[in-house]
C-alpha cells in the first residue's frame, strides 16, 4: 500500500498542487490543499480501484478550494485583505529579481482573471487548458458528459478571453 | 431549445477544431481562442514542494502510531493512579478540636450527667416501696445468713428474709 501510494504521490502529486495553487492563488492555502489531499489519498488508497485514483485526487482538491473560497467570500473584510496583500507583496519581495524578470504582466493578469471565473468555468480551464486531462477523467471528475467538458470549455475559453480584452481595454483607456 | 442545441453543436464543432489545430485558425475569433489556449498551456507546471510531502507522511505516521500512543498512555495514567492510591496513608486523619468546641462539650456532659443522677435519685425513691425482693430461696443454701446481707438494700428497712427455721 505504501509502494502504491508513493507511487501516485510521483504521478499526481504536481497536478494537485498546480490545481490549488491556479484556483486559490495562494502558496500557503494550496500547499495546505495538497497536504490534506495526500493524507485522505493514504487513508482511501485501498478502497480505490486501479484508474480511478485521478480523478478522486482532483475531485478532493477542488472540493477542498472550493470550501476555501467559500470561506473567504464568507469572511471577506477590510482586514484580511490587507493581511492577504502584505502576505502577497512579502512573497514577491522573497524571489529574487531573476526570478521576478520572468513572471510578466501578462502571466500575472491571467492567472487572476482565471482565479476570478466562476465554477465550473475555472476548473474546466485549468483541467483541459492548462493542465491537459484527457476529456474522460475531466467528465468524470465534473459528472459530466465529454460533450459537455467541450463545450463549457468553449465557453469559458471565451468568457475569460472577453475578461482580458475588457481589463487591456480599460488599462489603455 | 433547437436554438440552443444548434449552439451547442457549432461550439462542439470549434472546440474540437481548436483540440486539433496545429496552427492558428483562420477565422479571427478562433484564431484568438486557440491563441489564449495556447497561452494557458505555458502557465507552467508546478512542482510539488517536498515540504508538503514530509508533512503529509508525518501526518500519516502520527495516525500510524496513535493507537500505540494510546494504549501507552493508557498504561502509564493506570499506573500513576494505582500508585497514588497506595501510596495513600491509611491512619483517619487527626481531629483538632477547638477549645470552644471542647467547652461545649464539656457542658454536654455535665448537664447529661447532673440530669441522669436526678432522674435516678428520683426513681428510686418513687419506687423502692413498691418493689418486693425476690424469694430467691437462699434460705435453702448452707450458710444463709452470711449470704442475706448481701441481697439487703441499705436505703430501706430491713425485711428479713422468711427464716424457714
Amino acid at each position: 500500500m505504501k509502494r502504491r501510494f508513493e507511487q501516485l504521490v510521483d504521478q499526481h502529486g504536481s497536478r494537485i498542487f498546480q490545481l490549488a495553487r491556479l484556483m486559490l492563488q495562494r502558496e500557503d492555502e494550496a500547499e495546505d490543499v495538497a497536504q490534506e489531499t495526500l493524507v485522505k489519498l493514504w487513508r482511501n488508497a485501498e478502497n480505490l480501484r486501479q484508474g480511478e485514483e485521478l480523478p478522486w485526487l482532483i475531485t478532493c482538491t477542488r472540493n477542498a478550494c472550493l470550501d476555501i473560497l467559500r470561506g473567504r467570500t464568507r469572511t471577506r473584510s477590510l482586514l484580511q485583505l490587507v493581511v492577504s496583500e502584505n502576505k502577497a507583496l512579502n512573497h514577491a519581495d522573497e524571489r529574487g529579481p531573476a526570478e521576478e524578470m520572468h513572471i510578466d504582466e501578462r502571466t500575472r493578469s491571467l492567472r487572476a482573471a482565471l482565479a476570478e471565473m466562476p465554477e465550473p468555468a475555472r476548473s474546466l480551464l485549468i483541467l483541459r487548458d492548462i493542465q491537459e486531462l484527457d476529456v474522460a477523467t475531466v467528465a468524470c471528475t465534473l459528472e459530466l458528459s465529454e460533450n459537455q467538458v467541450k463545450v463549457y470549455t468553449f465557453r469559458a475559453r471565451r468568457q475569460l478571453r472577453y475578461r482580458l480584452e475588457e481589463e487591456s481595454n480599460a488599462q489603455v483607456a | 431549445m433547437h436554438k440552443s442545441h444548434d449552439r451547442f453543436e457549432i461550439e462542439l464543432e470549434r472546440e474540437i477544431a481548436l483540440e486539433r489545430a496545429r496552427k492558428a485558425p483562420s477565422e479571427p475569433e478562433l484564431a484568438a481562442d486557440w491563441s489564449l489556449k495556447q497561452e494557458l498551456r505555458g502557465l507552467g507546471a508546478a512542482e510539488l514542494p517536498p515540504v508538503v510531502c514530509a508533512r503529509a507522511r508525518r501526518t500519516i505516521a502520527a495516525e500510524q502510531r496513535a493507537p500505540w500512543f494510546m494504549a501507552v498512555a493508557a498504561v502509564v495514567v493506570a499506573a500513576v493512579v494505582v500508585t497514588l492510591t497506595l501510596q495513600v496513608p491509611k491512619t483517619p486523619r487527626a481531629v483538632t478540636p477547638s477549645a470552644s468546641d471542647m467547652a461545649e462539650l464539656q457542658l454536654a456532659f455535665e448537664t447529661l450527667n447532673a440530669t441522669g443522677h436526678r432522674a435516678a435519685t428520683l426513681a428510686g425513691r418513687e419506687l423502692s416501696e413498691s418493689l418486693t425482693v425476690p424469694d430467691l430461696g437462699l434460705s435453702e443454701l448452707p450458710y444463709a445468713g452470711y449470704i442475706r446481707p448481701y441481697f439487703e438494700r441499705r436505703d430501706r428497712p430491713n425485711r428479713r428474709l422468711p427464716d424457714r427455721s
